[in-house]
């Protein structure tokens, strides 16, 4: 560890107003024949909370640096993708995947529009859209059925008391009587709160 | 006999429009509500039951050990 003098000490502090730190660190080096870091001034500078006093600020009317250095490039140019390339792995409209949580997704727009089979193949089936706040369940509780005998559309709200009392069974009519268990669940709390409905 | 899956829906839905029924009160609301509590638990049981025999039959079905045989309780 370097220990500054008290000589040192009193040098940099007479010297210090007006001058940046590298220009400090070569006159104290110069002044005492040492080899100090300027980096070692600096946290001497630091450590003691000695001010240069220069005023460092971007005063305004100055000239950024990059002005009039658009689409700087860094290098790596030959390995960037050219226009109107797709990349290795894109699927057309309408192909299928299994997305993370193991339900099956079809591919509906490009570039990256998804949506649930189920969800498509019971709108198809019944000819109109899942309303909002509705969720499509598959009956016997295998996400690879599409029948559409197997597909039930249930609220959040009935899915929520279905989830927590294990009313989705392993075979769709079984399920179809759950939701309706799943109602008086409902009707239960309402009128025991009273009146609400 | 009455115990079919539509006959069990269709006490299901008879006890929720009597739940449903605004005229209930007091007392009587108190007694609807745990009657359809006492329906509900016997459903639950019933679909428990169905859920277990269609399991029952499933194993049945795809048996690899042909020795395999089903109590009588579970046979759909």
């Amino acid at each position: 560890m370097f220990r500054f003098t008290s000589d040192q000490v009193d040098f940099i502090k007479t010297n210090i107003k007006g001058r940046y730190i590298e220009e400090l660190t070569e006159m104290v080096n110069a002044h005492f024949g040492i080899n100090l870091k300027s980096s070692q001034i600096r946290a001497f500078v630091k450590n003691n909370g000695l001010k240069s006093g220069i005023d460092a600020r971007i005063k305004p009317g100055s000239v950024p640096p990059n002005k009039g250095k658009k689409g700087l490039s860094q290098g790596g140019v030959e390995t960037q993708f050219k226009k109107g390339h797709k990349p290795h792995n894109y699927v057309p409209v309408g192909s299928e995947r299994v997305n993370g949580d193991d339900y099956v997704d079809i591919k509906v727009a490009d570039p990256n529009q998804w949506r649930g089979k189920h969800l498509i193949v019971w709108e198809r089936h019944h000819g109109r859209h899942v309303p909002k706040g509705n969720a499509v369940i598959f009956g016997d509780g295998n996400r690879r059925n599409f029948d559409p005998d197997n597909l039930i559309m249930v609220t959040r709200g009935q899915l929520a008391i279905m989830n927590k009392r294990g009313l989705i069974q392993n075979d769709a009519e079984l399920t179809r009587t759950g939701v309706i268990m799943a109602d008086i669940y409902k009707k239960i709390g309402e009128r025991k709160r009273g009146g609400r409905h | 006999m009455r115990n079919t899956l539509g006959d069990l829906n269709n006490h299901l839905f008879a006890q929720l429009e009597r739940l449903s029924d605004e005229e209930l009160t007091g007392e009587k609301l108190v007694d609807e509500i745990s009657r359809a509590k006492a329906v509900t638990s016997v459903a639950s049981q019933i679909i428990a039951n169905g859920s277990l025999v269609l399991d029952a039959i499933k194993i049945a079905d795809d048996k690899l050990n042909a020795n395999t045989t089903i109590p009588k309780m579970l046979e759909g």
